[in-house]
């Protein structure tokens, strides 16, 4: 299996659910949106953000919904659920406290 | 209702495999044809545009099967091919398939015997209204040695009428008070007296 890491896949989840936070959005313009906020350090390639949105969907966190897209064409459109507003703001506490705890060791000495 | 989306959704990947396949292809041609498009509002010739967005697209095939990997799909082809192994392995060695299934079926026939036999005496309700007003009257002489002679059976109201009706039965009402006072569903009576209840 050639998936990512653990931690990875998860951020990568913490991520869009983050991205859908916004409004409701197609695949592109999620991996889009999180390139240009994180100035193009962050760069979601499909192989992985299609499997994470349907496992999303999967998990309910996310629903999808076909809809017009900016260019008139028919898109597959993306948004919260409720449970998944729960869980985003569950994961993004995680992400502060494992990411304050990784900075303490880090600074260490 | 999250865990009654969640089946919804399943069910669909799996019944309507076509139509979610199409679905899937059609988002990722949209991504595709979007890319392009972002590529060439970055100033590259459609040409370049183009290459670029299939470049990174390269591995389509893989990632759609990811994608059905994370509708849970490969579950049930997973279980599939568990069965098929199972199977052959079976075939490869008859003697100990013959075995194996051949203690499962002693042990299934065993067990659905007996449980047959004790759910119709234990647990199952008799077929009538009301079965626990059923009561059965006994006799039995000492004379001759002989007990367990049916006197009647039938329900609780029943008898209860026939003792208002018929006083040629004259034992009748002592069975009533013993079926009221000790709820008793089986009454001995030994030479026309009372004897015992159970």
């Amino acid at each position: 299996m050639s998936k990512p890491t653990e931690l990875v896949q998860g951020t990568l989840d913490l991520l869009i659910l983050k991205t859908l936070q916004l409004g409701p959005s197609h695949g592109w313009a999620i991996a889009q949106r999180i390139r240009q906020v994180s100035n193009s350090v962050l760069r979601v390639n499909q192989g992985a953000l299609y499997p994470a949105l349907h496992r999303l969907e999967q998990q309910g966190w996310i629903k999808a919904e076909w809809g017009e897209s900016e260019n008139n064409r028919r898109a597959k459109y993306y948004s919260l659920t409720a449970a998944g507003k729960k869980f985003l703001h569950k994961e993004e506490a995680n992400w502060a406290r494992l990411s304050q705890a990784i900075g303490l060791v880090l600074d260490m000495a | 209702m999250r865990w009654l989306d969640k089946i919804r959704l399943r069910v669909r990947s799996l019944f309507q495999k076509p139509a979610v396949d199409r679905e899937l292809e059609e988002e990722l041609r949209f991504h595709l044809e979007r890319q392009i498009q972002g590529n060439i509002a970055a100033g590259m010739s459609p040409d370049e545009a183009f290459r670029a967005a299939r470049i990174e697209f390269g591995a389509a095939p893989r990632f759609q099967e990811e994608c059905r990997e994370a509708r849970g799909l490969t579950f049930l082809q997973d279980v599939a091919r568990d069965a098929r192994i199972a199977l052959r392995t079976l075939r490869k060695n008859p003697g100990f398939a013959a075995v194996t299934i051949l203690t499962l079926a002693l042990v299934i026939g065993a067990n659905s015997a007996i449980f047959s036999a004790i759910y119709t005496l234990v647990f199952r309700r008799l077929p009538y209204k009301d079965p626990n007003q059923l009561v059965a009257i006994w006799d039995s002489n000492r004379h001759t040695g002989v007990d367990h002679i049916p006197v009647m059976e039938g329900s609780y109201p029943i008898l209860h009428d026939g003792a208002k009706q018929d006083i040629r039965i004259k034992f009748l009402g002592r069975i009533l008070d013993a079926l009221q006072q000790f709820g008793a569903r089986d009454v001995f009576f030994a030479d026309g007296e009372l004897f015992a209840v159970g």
